[in-house]
């Protein structure tokens, strides 16, 4: 499944990323295949989402964060 | 002191929001200089400084980066002094800076620049933020692994900030640990195409990376990126290894940010608490700046009245106090706006408040072809565009940053409120809605509505016209909240202020110097005749004084260069219904916005601040040619839309030269005003007249 399908609150391991050139900027920001993601918080109307990676909030546009695979543990 | 060619070059490195900056400012203080990297508007902050033994260093400030991979052509241009050997200004030693709270992530650019073989040192920043989360670094034992000097600072309480201030007079040395274990690559470039054979593996590769025409086309660059995903997926992997050796993590007391950001991101909550600061940060740059707004008017009025007292009459006397001091007190009286706004902007910059602001508002601003970061700018246009274009600098995607300078200006500033109270004031209707809100008002709103959806609609045309450039998606961190540093805005502040004097404030004053010799100078012989016929009128007829002034006033303005302007653009301007003198306004609006009531007023004979007479005078005035009220409603409205919408502001034209460091975009800006302008106020001036 998707980020963007995980409601508020769930964690998820990232699997992989759809898109090439996204890839090492998710990477650099530590999002790596392996790591855990937190969907911590949804912006008012839907999008932006704030993700908890490695400790910290990271706020991507949906239609990046739709790239990032992941499976809930 | 030392010789210059032993200066070293200190650079401090680290990612966005690791406290680099205010690290930087607690160390210089304002002994600093910003200066833009050639060709952007990214700022690169330097300083020169002197330790107590008297050995000097220069200290750099790189704009935050995650990675030494440059996404874009301006985060190219930020890592040049780490990618290029070549440099002028080579580091000699590097400290990185590093939120200890989220070490793994800011550690990837540390092993890159350990790799690319400068010395380092490492600073672990941050660390109150750190151990409130239950974070604890073994710092002897990350010294070990790394081979490097390692300090736990935090900025803001002012931890070990002595400690940090020697050490970056020290010398770093080179990091031991190795995590990536680039090709070697220099057998394969040697003259005439690179010479590689200088350089450690990591550099060459580096250069190798940045030079993708001597190895080939896109496909390269697929195969680089790839590369580069691999080498930062090797690099986490290491640093994992060196985090389960050296940190340990226990319970986190609860969360502070987590409970505000729950209010500050609610879809109610949210949005109110956000209008409510809003309504505050504007009320205070309204009504605080007024005050030392006023003072230095009058200062420079004083200074004026005493000046013209010691210069004789005559061209001297012009120059220097309509010339001059005209031109300086033009420059100085936007720094109370610009020190209020971003004192505030700072503060909620340092506090973490602004990443949310663009978090709740991004998706909104998306469809006007900006984002989150626009917002602020954009309210703060409502004051003055020249601080809300230079607050734009926090938007990190050129585009959208580029948009919200275009359409920033179309947003009502306070320098147009002045000419809609005047000409509002002469509109000849009069009709109330429920009874309460009378035209007066209706219209005000109308004027700043008009300037709100103006901006908007030109984001959605623009974003149609420039492209964006930075593919790499829009990822922002949300810090952890903090209480902000007063010493820190401070500087923020007083370094803005400053940038501004500089940069825009010469555009500023050579315009203010050139208005001033189109309205005092004129092109016949009859513009000289004007003081003799004017006294020979004050012996002969007898008239007064005063009257004297006026008609003095009055026929040097219309026979001026300006004057001239005014009759020349009147064909330009008629389709509007405004005639020549009203050209001559809109020409010395230029100078501000809030000019046009002083010129009507010279132009009705009227006295300067006599705003009752001015009101009555125009509102008397016939067309010679219609014989109906010159300033009838359509041609009321026509000009409220004109000074809405129209660049009429020298000043706002500089500062955007400014941030975007090219003529192109002012030009076009003032055309596309200009324009947009001439048409609205040429619709309305048909449907009502």
């Amino acid at each position: 499944m998707k980020l963007t399908d995980l409601k508020k609150g769930q964690s998820a391991e990232i699997i992989s990323f759809e898109k090439d050139d996204l890839k090492l900027k998710f990477y650099e920001m530590g999002c790596l295949p392996g790591e855990k993601i937190t969907l911590e918080l949804i912006a008012p109307m839907g999008d932006p989402i704030a993700i908890n990676i490695g400790g910290y909030l990271l706020s991507l546009r949906k239609q990046d964060a739709k790239n990032i695979k992941v499976k809930i543990y | 002191m030392s010789n210059p060619k032993t200066i070293q070059n200190v650079y401090l490195v680290g990612n966005p929001n690791c406290g680099k900056s205010t690290i930087f400012n607690s160390v210089t203080g304002l002994h600093q200089k910003t200066s833009n990297l050639p060709g952007t508007t990214i700022e690169i902050r330097k300083s020169k400084i002197t330790n107590k033994d008297g050995k000097t260093i220069r200290l750099f400030d790189l704009p935050g980066i995650y990675s030494i991979n440059p996404a874009t052509k301006d985060e190219q241009i930020a890592c040049e002094p780490l990618l290029n050997p070549e440099h002028k200004e080579h580091p000699d030693h590097v400290v990185v800076v590093v939120d200890s709270s989220n070490l793994k992530r800011n550690l990837l650019l540390f092993t890159q620049v350990a790799d690319l073989g400068f010395p380092v040192s490492l600073v672990l920043n941050m660390s109150d933020i750190a151990s409130k989360k239950g974070i604890v670094i073994d710092v002897e034992r990350l010294e070990r692994e790394l081979g490097v000097k390692i300090i736990e600072t935090s900025a803001r309480s002012g931890l070990n900030i002595d400690l940090l201030k020697d050490l970056i007079f020290e010398d770093g040395f080179k990091s031991h640990f190795k995590c990536f274990n680039p090709p070697s690559l220099k057998e394969f470039f040697t003259e005439p195409t690179i010479d590689l054979s200088k350089y450690n593996d990591y550099q060459a590769l580096q250069i190798v990376y940045k030079n993708t025409d001597i190895v080939g086309g896109k496909a390269h660059q697929l195969i680089f990126e790839e590369q580069r995903a691999m080498e930062v997926m090797v690099r986490y992997k290491a640093i994992d290894g060196l985090i389960a050796h050296c940190v340990t993590y226990s319970n986190a007391r609860k969360q502070f940010t987590k409970k505000i950001d729950k209010i500050v991101t609610h879809p109610i909550l949210g949005y109110l608490i956000f209008l409510l600061i809003i309504f505050i940060i504007f009320q205070s740059v309204f009504t605080l700046a007024a005050y030392p707004m006023d003072l230095i008017e009058q200062g420079f009025s004083l200074a004026g009245n005493y000046l013209s007292q010691i210069i004789p009459h005559g061209i001297m006397q012009s120059l220097v106090v309509n010339g001059i001091l005209a031109g300086m007190s033009g420059v100085i009286v936007f720094i109370p706006q610009i020190v209020i706004l971003f004192m505030f902007l700072a503060i909620l910059e340092d506090s973490g408040y602004m990443s949310r602001v663009s978090f709740i508002l991004d998706k909104i601003m998306r469809k006007f072809g900006m984002n989150g970061r626009s917002v602020l700018p954009l309210i703060s246009g409502a004051a003055c565009a020249i601080p809300a274009i230079m607050s734009a600098r926090t938007i990190e995607n050129k585009r959208d940053r580029l948009i919200t300078i275009m359409v920033t200006p179309f947003i009502s500033c306070s320098a147009r409120l002045p000419v809609y109270i005047l000409i509002i004031s002469i509109i000849p209707i009069h009709f109330k809605i429920f009874g309460i809100f009378n035209h007066q008002g209706f219209l005000l709103m109308a004027m700043y509505l008009l300037g709100v959806i103006t901006s908007l609609l030109a984001g959605i045309v623009l974003s149609r016209f420039i492209k964006n450039t930075d593919t790499t998606g829009f990822f922002m961190e949300l810090p952890t909240y903090q209480l902000p540093r007063i010493k820190n805005i401070m500087i923020t502040c007083i370094t803005k202020a400053k940038s501004f004097v500089w940069e825009a404030g010469k555009i500023i004053f050579l315009v203010s110097i050139v208005l001033w010799y189109l309205t005092s100078f004129g092109p016949s012989e009859k513009f000289k005749e004007i003081e003799k016929e004017v006294a020979y009128e004050l012996k002969i007829n007898k008239i007064s004084d005063e009257e004297a002034n006026l008609s003095l006033a009055l026929q040097k303005q219309e026979h001026s260069y300006a004057g001239y302007f005014g009759k020349t653009i009147e064909p330009l301007i008629k389709p509007l219904g405004f005639d020549w003198r009203i050209g001559i306004s809109l020409i010395t609006s230029f100078i501000a916005r809030e000019v046009f009531v002083g010129s009507m007023a010279t132009i009705y004979g009227a006295g300067q601040d006599d705003f009752v007479n001015i009101r009555k005078k125009m509102q008397a005035e016939i067309n010679p040619v219609t014989h109906k009220p010159t300033f009838s409603i359509a041609v009321c409205l026509s000009l409220l839309v004109f000074y809405a919408l129209a660049m009429q502001c020298a000043s706002t034209i500089a500062v955007v030269y400014k941030e975007t460091k090219s003529w192109k975009w002012p030009t076009l800006q003032f055309l596309l005003m200009s324009i947009t302008a001439w048409v609205a106020s040429w619709v309305v001036f048909n449907i009502f007249s």
